[in-house]
Parts: structure tokens; C-alpha cells; sequence
């Protein structure tokens, strides 16, 4: 596109770009057409369960006993052992790949989680930077999809909900949709009279929004319009049927459990089947500077009942070789007990790959005995990310050209992807 | 530190002084007219320097809806946007912010945003935390304390709870789960740097500094001076059973000013002010708090006066001349440097006086720019050249939908005088909610409290906030629909529906355009009803331009 966003958003002020009388909220009473799929390669599509609170590697996926209450176990795999507390992943073991040699440098939560979300350590380059989930729909994602590219789900737990979603430079467009309860989906999607009062309303909204934008181009304008025909879109779709989760049948949800973040886990297969390109659900509560373990275990015992139902049932939907599945958390935790809890701890820690056609069911990196300082390959957020786009086929060496006109990679360079995972 | 900040104020005023397309008053007298002037001047200067031009004032209709959405937190009423409109006084915008910061809506609104501000409610705080400290913030705008008697009551606060409401402000940075329940004394720490200094200091909290040269024990000697705090009765058990927690500070003879580096091999950090200044604290007799708060709120220590300075322009004109608001070090200059010492040492002289303060930014050439751009400063961010669209808070944007309806919008929140929910009737309606609620307010404000941050610029309505807007119900049955029925004419009608939201009559243009509408419907009410979700769904309304 050689037209930067902001010309064509004066050129849409000046009404070059008005559309029919029903302007670009279009007609509801029109129903949409059914979604054409595109020929050629088969789009991946990407769950991330964001693990709030930066959860401790050495009593999880990490497992070292001798630092932790918990004892470890044999998993699907010979040769590789999780904690107890996870069974059910350790029988998924196959599709996962574990990455131990996770070292990043931020230690408090909310620059952790910027830069886990974005790649970027917060203030470089004096811009705010796109998280993931953003990046994905405005490269992976449809133009004008039905159902927003990007949807967050909040499943409840200590800090759950908490994130840096920064859409910044990519455009309103891209940012998401945000479903407080799974159970809930999206409310609202009727309107409040008939379709046909709606219509005549949305025209007349439509005339008064191109006088406002021509008058002062601001971005929250913008994002305003975008944000209607976000809506606008949805209200028409007949995919908005994928957010009713008691339409599954008993079997599948009993595989995920009643728990919030069982469902918001099952919703997003559901989306991810829909066609929804990226999809982030949280789990809330292992910032355990108190109580790790008692409260490690519940945690253990809700991410494991979710996650494997999770992969399993994108297997059994033939959707987990085009679904990569990404299991991060702010860090990791101290592997010294103090206070019958653990610290912050970005040094060394772990993180989980699934799905996405990747070669699972691996270990890459190893830390030392206590799991406080990787041994073998590093990890750092960069590559991570790299990792996670190659996946995706994102381009990390594409460029957005930010407010000031600076460029900015998709990845920061100098990231060195894990090619050993990568088919 | 001081020293620099001098010579630069002198050095800008030197420069000043060779502009010729300025006159200076008498520099020696801190008159309105020079302190204005070395505002407006600082950021003419810059755009002329970028060769931006400026837009022209706002109109009577944008300002009363922009001052009153920016003071009080609402809009304006119709028969006020009438009045105000025909006012034929000269100094009517000036006479309109004095009414507008003697409404105790403005109390109010300042003391929702200072509690988002200084409290954030999560596992640790949730029952030792009481919204009873939004009202007494309130009160101390209200009956305009200065701002250093305020920042002083929080700071020395002690005693129980429900007796001083102040203390919420270190319950909130407390930990009712631990045994024994304490302050966290660096959480308090890095809020006291941040929202009162301008200075991120939590970053040093574990390790030093990354950008500038703070160190772990520079935190840690601020810490140390907030070291001697005890809880009482703030065990989680104790204080779910309605109890009333008590703060103290006590003083421990032999580790006065002392205090152990968490993480650390018994390293310790003695009490030391955050510009590097260390304070002997065996031989100080007295709280080391008052002391603390004695040296941060006095007017030698510039970064109180500019910190707030800041952060009330950037309330007004979008953003401060230091981003983000609260990040000031060596390398975050402020963009305008002149501007910024204008204002804040006007604050200083006024004996931080905050309506003082708001008087004085509201009545600046920039403040009062309208939104509406020309060709050549669409594209500036940063330099003023225009009034800046800002979003609506959730609460704001529920007390306007409120004021335009005429009607409850939720049931919760009860009404006092004004339109503002009033503080103490919000308080207690957050403290019957409960739990997670009782943090964001109401069902509306939870839906449209997407972002958690109280800075946070980016606009945060999305599609689940654009549905409940487009979809919400809450138009029909409003007492604002059934008042326009009984109006004599649709002309009338359409007047009254402009002001009760836009907080302006329609152009010619509109009104006929509106009128064709009408017209067209099945009925006049739906017709009404259909500009009136048009006009509530506009950017215009809910945006603050």
C-alpha cells in the first residue's frame, strides 16, 4: 500500500470513498454472504494462554524435586517428566514441546507482560508497540472479517484481565475484541427495535461521522468508526453463533470442565474453528509470593484440565496441525523458597509450544540443577517471538511505519528463531 | 538538580526576551498576564519553529461542553449551554470556570480520578480498602486544601480507617494475607514517587535502574523512611467481619531510618530523599513520615509543584509537556521547558493552590484551541496546535448519557445534587457491591472500563462497548424521548435533542436535514428516537473535543 492510513482517512473525510446510501455501516437488514475461503496455503491460526503472574518453571513444566513439594512424572514421552500436578499434559506430551531455556530481563509484571505481548521492551524507540494478538490480524488476519481477527478472553484468577493490549501504529482495526465471560460471549448483538429503524439510524450516523472526521482527523474518530463496523459486522454474522459455548455437546464439555478458564479454552476452539485467526485467553493467580504450592497445584490442576482438552480436542477437529498453541507467562519464579513463596524470576524459565504443525513432543534447552540459570540454549524474548510468527508465517522482517515515521519490525532484529522446532 | 532547573528558567527567559513578536510584562511581578504569556509564548514558539500553524479559539458551544466535561466530569445542562450562548459578557469563559470549580461536581470528579489514582484494588487490599477515602478527597478539593496539606494528610496518615479516611491510602498498598498483615512498604513507595514526584522509581526496587543512574539504595533510602509502620486488626479474617483496621507508625529506637534491602544478603539502605540527599535519621526526633512529607511538599523541591503541574495539563490539553505524566527523568525532557516552569512555579507561588491552578490552565490560548483542524497541523500530536480528541472515561461517559437521558441510567448509583453521582452515595454504593464491583462502580462503568490503566491514552471502546451503546435499551422510555414529545414543533425538538447531547443547536444544514428524518418516519416519536440514537452514538458525543 503506498497510500499511507492517514491520507486515506482524509480522503474517506472528503467523501470520495461513499458507498451506496447506507454508507459504510452498511445494511443490516442485508445478511452477509457466507465467508469465501482463499485457495492456496491454509492460514494458521494461533490460542495463546497468557499465564498471569509469571508462573514457577520449577514446579511445573521445569520440574526439579529437589526445589519443589511437588514430585515429577513420566509424561507420553521417555525422557521427559513434568510435575504431578499436570497429568493430563503429560499424556499430550506428543504434541507438546517445551522450551526451558526461556531468559528475558524484566522482573516487574507490567514490563514483562508488555514485552511478552509485543517482543519490545516497553520505551524502545519511544513508541508503544502492537501486541501479539494485534500483529496477527494485521497480517494473518482478514480484511473486514465478520468476526474480529483478534479476541481476548478473560478466565478469571488474581490479575486475570490484565494486559498490555497496545494496538499502537497497526490501526484501530486490529484491536480486540474483549470477552469478559466466556459462558456470556457477546452481548447486545440484537437490536433494540427493528432492523429497519437501526438502518435508518446508522445512515443518518453514518452523514454525521464524515462531517466530524473531516473536521478533525483525530485517531480516536477513527477507531470510533472502526469499532461500529466491528460491531456492525458481527450483529450481521451468522458466525457470531460460534461464541454460544452451551451449544457443545455434554461429551466435549465435560472434557474441558466447568471451571472459567476450561471454558474460555473451549471458546476458543470454537472461534479458532470459525475461522478467528488469533484468539488469547488468560489464567490469573501465579504471582505465588505466597503459599506457592498450595496454590501452584490448584493452578496446576485447572491449566491442565483446560489445556489438554484443549489439544485434544483441536485434534479431534483436525484443527491442531493449523493451530499453534502458545502457553508464556510474565517469567518465571524463584527456585528458592522464601516466605513459603517464590520471587520473581525472568533468569531462567519455561514456556510451551503446541500444535501448529511444529516437531513436538521435545524439550529444547536445559537449566542447571536448581533451575536457576539455563545451561543450554537460551531463549530470549526475541526469538520467541520469531519462533511463534515463523510459525504463523508472519514476516518478522516486515515493517510498520509508526505515527513519526519511523519503521518498526514486526520483530525486533538480532532474534534467532528455534528452527529445530519448525518443519 | 535545583541548581539547573534555575539556570535553565533563566536561559528561557533570556531567549523570551529576543522574540520579537512578544511583549513581556514587568518578568519581577507574577502577574496573570506573564504567566499566561510565557505559556502560550513557549508553545507559539515551537510551532513556529515547525512551522505549524495554530487553529483558532473554540467556539462558546465547544468550550462550555469542553470545561464542563474536563472540571466537572459531565455535561452541561441545556438551560446552562442557552444561557451561556446569549451571555454577552466579555469575560464569561472565565466567570464559567469559576462556576465550574465551585460546583461541588468538581470535588467530585477529582476525587474519582485521584482514588483510581492512588488505589488499586486486588487480592491483598480488597477488605482493607474503604471508598469512604473518595469522598474525603472530595471534600479537601471541594474546600480547595492545597495540594501540599492533601499529599501531607495522606502521607502522615494514622489511626483507624473508618476514623481517617486518608489511611485507605496505605491500606491499599497492604497486604491483609501475609502474617503478620503489613505495608508494603515498597509498593507505597513507588505509588509516593509516581503519583506525587512524577519519578518512576519501581524499577530500582529490585535492581538498579536501567536508564538512568537510580540505584537499588536510592529506593531504598526513600523506603527507609516509611519503614516504622504497623497494621492493627488488618488481619483478612479480622477485617471481613466489618472490622476497622488501624495504622501507626512506630518508632524503633534502634533502627530508626533503617531499613533491610529485601532479596539482599543483609544489605541495608539508611533514610535518604529521593534526589540523593541523605537524611541523618538518629538524631531527627518526630514521625519520619512528617518529616518525609515536609521536604517533599516544600517549595525548594520544584518536582512536587511540576509533577502536578504536569499531570493537571495533560488532564486539560491532552497530554503533558513530560510523557508519559508520572515518567520525568534526564533523559524524558518536557517539550516545553518554559511552559512547564510558567506553570508550576505559578503553582509554587500560590501555595499550591489546585483551583488556582485550573484557573490558570483553562485560560491559555492553547487549552482553549478548538478540535477542528487546518491542512497544515492535522498530523501534530504533540505541539498544541489544536485541542486534542480525548476519550470519555466510563464513569464520565455514564453521568453525560445520565444527564442527556434524564434518567438513571443504572439503578445502583444514587443521585445528588448535580449530575456527577455524588461521592459519598458512589461510595457507598461501591461498598455495597462488594468484592471486584465495588472497584469498578456500577454495570456500566465494569463494561466500559476496559483499560485498567488511569492514563492510559489509547481509546478504549470496543465492539462489546459499541453494541451495549448501539443495542442498550436505554434510550426508549428515557425521560429526555418523552420530554421532546410534548415539543410544539420539530424544529423546537431537534434544538432540544442537539443540546441535551452535543451541548449545541444544530446548524441550518442539520437541523434540515434532521427535520427530513423526522419526517420520514413511521412516527414523530421514531423519528426522535432515531436522532437521538444517531446523536448518542456520534463521535461527537462521546468523545471530548
Amino acid at each position: 500500500m503506498n497510500i499511507s492510513r492517514r491520507d486515506l482517512m482524509r480522503l474517506a473525510g472528503l467523501g470520495v470513498f461513499a458507498g451506496p446510501a447506507s454508507g459504510w455501516m452498511g445494511s443490516l437488514a442485508a445478511r452477509a454472504a457466507e465467508g469465501a475461503t482463499t485457495p492456496g496455503q491454509k492460514r494458521k491460526s494461533c490460542i495463546l494462554l497468557y499465564m498471569n503472574g509469571g508462573p514457577s518453571h520449577v514446579d511445573t513444566f521445569d520440574i526439579k524435586p529437589e526445589q519443589s513439594e511437588f514430585k515429577a512424572i513420566n509424561t507420553a514421552v521417555p525422557g521427559i517428566q513434568v510435575s504431578e500436578h499436570l497429568p493430563l499434559l503429560a499424556k499430550q506430551m506428543k504434541d507438546l514441546a517445551i522450551i526451558r531455556g526461556m531468559s528475558t530481563t524484566e522482573g516487574s509484571h507490567a514490563r514483562a507482560n508488555y514485552m511478552m505481548h509485543t517482543g519490545y521492551r516497553e520505551g524502545v524507540g519511544g513508541v508503544i508497540h502492537p501486541t501479539l494478538g494485534s500483529l496477527a490480524s494485521a497480517t494473518i488476519g482478514d480484511k473486514d472479517p465478520e468476526l474480529p481477527n483478534f479476541i481476548a478472553i478473560d478466565s478469571g484468577g488474581k490479575g486475570s484481565g490484565k494486559r498490555a493490549f497496545h494496538v499502537s501504529y497497526l490501526g484501530p482495526e486490529h484491536s480486540p475484541l474483549q470477552v469478559r465471560d466466556a459462558s456470556k460471549g457477546v452481548e447486545n448483538l440484537k437490536p433494540a427495535g427493528t432492523i429497519a429503524d437501526l438502518d435508518r439510524s446508522a445512515a443518518l450516523l453514518d452523514e454525521m461521522e464524515q462531517g466530524f472526521l473531516t473536521r478533525t482527523h483525530g485517531e480516536p474518530v477513527e477507531a470510533h468508526r472502526e469499532a461500529y463496523k466491528s460491531a456492525v459486522r458481527l450483529m450481521k454474522s451468522s458466525k457470531a453463533k460460534a461464541f454460544d459455548i452451551a451449544a457443545e455437546p455434554e461429551s466435549v464439555k465435560k472434557l474441558y470442565g466447568d471451571g472459567k478458564f476450561g471454558e474460555g479454552c473451549m471458546l476458543a476452539r470454537r472461534l479458532v474453528e470459525t475461522g478467528v485467526p488469533f484468539v488469547e485467553v488468560d489464567l490469573g493467580g501465579w504471582d505465588t509470593h505466597q503459599n506457592n504450592f498450595e496454590r501452584v497445584k490448584d493452578l496446576s490442576a485447572t491449566l491442565d484440565r483446560g489445556m489438554s482438552a484443549l489439544i485434544q480436542d483441536l485434534r479431534s477437529h483436525n484443527l491442531l496441525d493449523d493451530t499453534l498453541v502458545v502457553w508464556m507467562g510474565d517469567f518465571g519464579r524463584d527456585p528458592k523458597i522464601k516466605n513459603s513463596g517464590r520471587g520473581h524470576y525472568p533468569r531462567a524459565w519455561s514456556t510451551v509450544l503446541a500444535g501448529g504443525g511444529l516437531k513436538t513432543g521435545r524439550v529444547i534447552g536445559k537449566t542447571d540443577k536448581t533451575g536457576a540459570a539455563v545451561e543450554q540454549r537460551v531463549v530470549n524474548v526475541k526469538d520467541f517471538m520469531a519462533t511463534i510468527c515463523l510459525a504463523l508465517n508472519i514476516d518478522v522482517n516486515k515493517e510498520f511505519i509508526t505515527r513519526t515515521g519511523r519503521p518498526m519490525r514486526a520483530v525486533d532484529k538480532g532474534e534467532n528463531a528455534i528452527k529445530e522446532l519448525l518443519a | 538538580m535545583r541548581y539547573v532547573a534555575w539556570v535553565l528558567v533563566l536561559f528561557n527567559l533570556c531567549c523570551l526576551a529576543n522574540e520579537e513578536t512578544l511583549t513581556i510584562g514587568k518578568r519581577s511581578e507574577a502577574s496573570t498576564a506573564t504567566v499566561l504569556e510565557r505559556i502560550d509564548a513557549d508553545i507559539q514558539a515551537k510551532l513556529a519553529e515547525a512551522t505549524v500553524p495554530a487553529s483558532p479559539q473554540c467556539s462558546d458551544a465547544e468550550f462550555i461542553r469542553r470545561a464542563t466535561l474536563d472540571i466537572n466530569g459531565t455535561l452541561p445542562t441545556v438551560e446552562r449551554v442557552k444561557a451561556f450562548l446569549a451571555d454577552k459578557n466579555q469575560h464569561k469563559r472565565e466567570a464559567l470556570v469559576d462556576e465550574l470549580v465551585n460546583d461541588s461536581d468538581y470535588g467530585d470528579y477529582f476525587a474519582a480520578i485521584w482514588f483510581d489514582l492512588l488505589v488499586n484494588p486486588n487480592d491483598d487490599n480488597r477488605n482493607l480498602i474503604s471508598h469512604e477515602f473518595e469522598p474525603w478527597l472530595a471534600e479537601q478539593f471541594n474546600a480547595n486544601k492545597s495540594w501540599d496539606k492533601i499529599v501531607t494528610s495522606i502521607l502522615t496518615a494514622e489511626g483507624k480507617r473508618d476514623e481517617n479516611p486518608a489511611t485507605v491510602f496505605w491500606f491499599a498498598n497492604s497486604d491483609m494475607n501475609a502474617k503478620p498483615a503489613h505495608v508494603k512498604t515498597a509498593d507505597a513507595v513507588g505509588k509516593i514517587t509516581q503519583r506525587f514526584l512524577g519519578t518512576q522509581f519501581q524499577c530500582a526496587e529490585c535492581h538498579d535502574h536501567p536508564f538512568t543512574p537510580l540505584k537499588q539504595t536510592d529506593f531504598w533510602g526513600t523506603a527507609a523512611f516509611f519503614g516504622a509502620l504497623s497494621l492493627k486488626d488488618a488481619q483478612k479474617k479480622m477485617v471481613k467481619a466489618d472490622g476497622n483496621p488501624g495504622l501507626s507508625e512506630k518508632s524503633d529506637k534502634g533502627k530508626r531510618g533503617v531499613i533491610d534491602i529485601p532479596d539482599s544478603k543483609n544489605d541495608t539502605a539508611k533514610t535518604q530523599y529521593p534526589d540523593g540527599t541523605p537524611f541523618d535519621a538518629s538524631t531527627a526526633n518526630g514521625s519520619l513520615r512528617t518529616i518525609f512529607a515536609k521536604w517533599c511538599t516544600a517549595p525548594e523541591n520544584e518536582q512536587f509543584s511540576r509533577a502536578m503541574a504536569n499531570r493537571m495539563w495533560a488532564h486539560f490539553c491532552g497530554r503533558g509537556f513530560v510523557m508519559p505524566v508520572d515518567d520525568f527523568r534526564k533523559n524524558n525532557k518536557p517539550t516545553h521547558p518554559e511552559a512547564l516552569d510558567a506553570l508550576a512555579q505559578d503553582f509554587t507561588a500560590s501555595g499550591f493552590d489546585l483551583k488556582h491552578l485550573v484557573r490558570r490552565i483553562c485560560a491559555t490560548q492553547a487549552y482553549q484551541r478548538s478540535s477542528e483542524t487546518l491542512p497544515a497541523n492535522a498530523n501534530d500530536t504533540g505541539l498544541f496546535s489544536h485541542a486534542p480528541l480525548k476519550m470519555l472515561t466510563a464513569s464520565v461517559l455514564e453521568s453525560s448519557l445520565e444527564q442527556s437521558l434524564g434518567n438513571e441510567f443504572t439503578a445502583a448509583n444514587a443521585r445528588g445534587k448535580g449530575n456527577r453521582p455524588n461521592a459519598a452515595a458512589n461510595g457507598k454504593a461501591k461498598k455495597k457491591a462488594g468484592g471486584k464491583k465495588a472497584a469498578l462502580g456500577s454495570p456500566f462503568e465494569q463494561a466500559f472500563a476496559t483499560s485498567e490503566e488511569p492514563d492510559d491514552p489509547e481509546y478504549s471502546h470496543g465492539v462489546p462497548q459499541v453494541l451495549q451503546l448501539m443495542n442498550g435499551g436505554h434510550l426508549a422510555g428515557s425521560a429526555l424521548l418523552k420530554s421532546v414529545g410534548q415539543a410544539t414543533t420539530a424544529k423546537e425538538a431537534i434544538e432540544h435533542l442537539y443540546l441535551s447531547t452535543l451541548s449545541r443547536p444544530p446548524s441550518d444544514k442539520e437541523a434540515t436535514r434532521m427535520q427530513t428524518f423526522v419526517d420520514g418516519a413511521a412516527t414523530k416519536t421514531a423519528g426522535y428516537q432515531g436522532v437521538l440514537w444517531a446523536l448518542l452514538n456520534s463521535s461527537e458525543y462521546v468523545l471530548n473535543h
